[in-house]
């Protein structure tokens, strides 16, 4: 079955609205699948007005992605990822204060590195229970990671909401390359354990609301041991507490046009934590069908965060508390990205290609900040995917 | 539902198949008793007569989520597909001769989506005119009584309601149950038989109900706009996500004659096979 007709499609999204519909549906079996994805993803250039030394060309990463949905029997689904990533360019280290404005200290040799990472999981569907567990692992020259993690979800009785829960676990150690050179920490390890409660609610038939709470708590060495400060004439190890409370909030409402067979997509996100930064996240999408075969989807995206006390460009003393990060992603910043994605869909494969400009800047911040942040990153990123159904 | 019902079942032991069965009859009782036009005590005769009623009726969850899909229905076959054809219906029911020019004229004067007044939670009808949801309502039930075993853990089996039937998953050991489909020239044989893994099936034709005069059949769909019987394909089996899917694409391909029914069903993406008047069978199922 593929490619349903206008038809067909609009008495099944109408069918949804009656009891223990959509719980029948969702019930099927999930399609099996082969995915490659690739993503270019290329930092700007650091400005060289707003450049102090080293090299202004930043990162560009290409990833390469497979991913494997496979159903064992009827209930049982079988999900295996592999991702390869080759990162290049150089990175922010610290802010120097100058009469004109703050100014970037770039590393200076460009940065080569690679990431491998292969993720299986293993999929249940049981009396209405969906039971999902996965374990992964992640390396790189300077970086490995152990993660395990495990989601259900449950729908109610009469099909109109889903419930959803979940939890993960993720062991991390970092090596840093030429740690003695540069007097970066040798060996460090963190770990950060996190749970998560989601609801979906069938408002009627055009429209669904999602919503979900998450908490996180990572503990260990949570600073960036490639990053500076510069502390009145002196430039130190970023240094970040070791524990880190985060809080999540998320709500997304699909709105189906039963007229254009369009679907408007909204998201809300808020983030808080123990480190008092505080974001907010806004998208709109539009999905339109173009006939059968196509589809187009632009969006937008609006994000805004406030620093953490301990963040500065630069110090003029050294902190009492002993904490300090000029990290430009911790700064008081905003953002917006334009996204345009397109589909093409056949009975046995599809295509997709999109294309993201993001822009991030100190004036769109919500809260509004006269602190200059050199660092803050503009980028764009290409995907390009290629789906095959088994 | 006035028809033969059948429940084939994998089940762990004979308690729990009986525990299934009990709640797979409660809920097609349910249905039965709730929308039943044949019984004056349900709840849709009541709904009915209130709609007829200055104000209107609000009506519970369950019959406005039917309701709209009825308008959805509607909409999307232009009007052919109309739950109010209950006059025309019961003019053409086993009849002996042909009604005359002037019943049709009557019963299309009781007929008809548009006159109604549905926003989604109040029903206000003309006196007269009265709906029928036969058309959905036993594939609803398929699918309901189908969800119910499911959610007690019931992965091998299906429903039959009377030719409506949803399959809940194929046999343990994988292989795919197998079904007839009855011939449109009677005799209880069938015409082809088909594979299915899950999914909703469902038929409709001439074959099962129809009244014949001088030799010529009168099915049991009627154009709502000329009053007639439809003259189309002589039957469509339609296999999709849901039994009430499929009826509703069943119908609708009956209902749009041969050639714009056979365009239907060859772009729906669904699978599914139709039956010409000479018999001969067309389709991807």
């Amino acid at each position: 079955m593929y490619r349903l007709s206008k038809t067909v499609h609009s008495l099944l999204m109408s069918s949804l609205g009656l009891p223990g519909m959509q719980q029948l549906l969702a019930q099927e079996a999930p399609e099996e699948t082969i995915d490659y994805r690739y993503t270019h993803y290329d930092e700007e250039p650091l400005p060289l007005d707003k450049l102090a030394d080293g090299d202004p060309r930043r990162y560009e990463i290409d990833s390469h992605q497979f991913r494997l949905v496979k159903n064992l029997n009827e209930t049982w689904t079988l999900e295996l990822g592999l991702l390869h990533e080759a990162m290049s360019g150089s990175s922010p280290w610290y802010v120097l204060p100058d009469p004109s404005g703050p100014l970037q200290v770039m590393s200076g040799a460009t940065i080569r590195e690679n990431r491998n990472q292969a993720d299986l999981s293993f999929a249940r569907r049981k009396n209405g229970y969906t039971h999902k567990t996965a374990i992964g692992y992640s390396i790189e020259n300077d970086y490995e990671a152990r993660y395990a993690s495990y989601s259900g979800e449950k729908d109610s009785s009469d099909g109109l909401r889903t419930w959803s829960w979940g939890g993960s676990y993720s062991d991390d150690k970092l090596s840093p390359t030429d740690a003695l050179n540069f007097g970066r920490i040798e060996h460090a390890v963190r770990d950060s354990l996190s749970g998560s409660l989601g609801m979906t609610q069938v408002v009627n038939r055009n429209a669904v609301i999602q919503s979900s709470i998450s908490l996180t708590r990572q503990s260990g060495f949570l600073s960036d041991p490639y990053k500076q400060v510069w502390i009145n004439n002196a430039v130190l190890n970023d240094s970040r507490p070791d524990r880190r409370v985060m809080f999540t909030w998320t709500t997304r409402l699909r709105h189906y046009m039963e007229h254009s067979r369009a679907a408007l997509i909204m998201d809300y996100r808020f983030f808080r934590d123990d480190w008092e930064i505080t974001a907010h996240t806004l998208e709109v999408a539009w999905r339109q069908p173009l006939g059968h075969d196509w589809e187009i989807a632009p969006s937008i995206r609006y994000y805004s965060q406030s620093a953490p006390d301990f963040y500065a460009p630069f110090y003029v003393e050294l902190p009492q508390d002993g904490y300090w990060s000029s990290d430009y992603r911790l700064a008081t910043f905003g953002a917006l990205s334009y996204r345009l994605h397109i589909g093409f869909r056949q009975e046995k494969w599809s295509f997709s290609a999109g294309v993201e400009y993001y822009n991030s800047d100190e004036s769109l911040a919500l809260s509004g900040t006269t602190e200059n942040t050199p660092g803050l990153v503009d980028f764009w990123r290409l995907t390009l995917a290629l789906k095959l159904r088994l | 539902m006035g028809c033969p019902c059948e429940i084939q079942l994998y089940a762990r032991s004979r308690y729990d198949a009986l525990a299934a069965f009990v709640q797979a009859e409660a809920e097609v009782h349910r249905l039965d008793r709730k929308y039943s036009h044949y019984r004056d005590d349900s709840e849709l005769q009541r709904i009915q007569k209130k709609a007829a009623q200055t104000g209107g009726v609000e009506v519970d969850h369950e019959t406005a989520a039917l309701l709209d899909y009825a308008q959805t229905q509607f909409e999307i076959s232009g009007g052919l597909f109309d739950i109010t054809t209950r006059a025309l219906s019961a003019l053409w029911h086993r009849v002996e001769e042909l009604p005359n020019e002037q019943q049709i004229q009557t019963a299309l004067k009781q007929t008809g989506w548009h006159r109604l007044d549905w926003d989604g939670q109040r029903l206000t009808a003309p006196v007269g005119l009265s709906l029928d949801l036969g058309g959905v309502v036993k594939e609803y039930a398929a699918d309901r009584v189908a969800g119910i075993l499911q959610t007690m853990g019931f992965e091998s089996g299906y429903v039959d309601l009377g030719g409506d039937l949803h399959f809940i998953g194929p046999h343990p050991d994988g292989r795919r149950w197998q079904t007839g489909i009855w011939h449109p020239g009677g005799g209880k044989r069938a015409i082809a038989s088909i594979e299915v893994r899950s999914g909703g099936l469902a038929s409709s034709g001439d074959y099962e109900r129809y009244s014949e005069i001088d030799g010529k059949r009168y099915g049991h769909i009627i154009n709502p706009e000329t009053g007639w019987p439809v003259s189309g394909l002589a039957g469509v089996s339609v296999l999709a996500p849901s039994c009430l899917v499929a009826g509703s694409v069943t119908t609708l391909a009956m209902l749009a004659g041969v050639d714009d029914g056979l365009s239907l069903l060859y772009e729906s993406g669904l699978s599914w096979l139709a039956i010409h008047s000479d018999f001969r069978v067309e389709g991807t199922l």
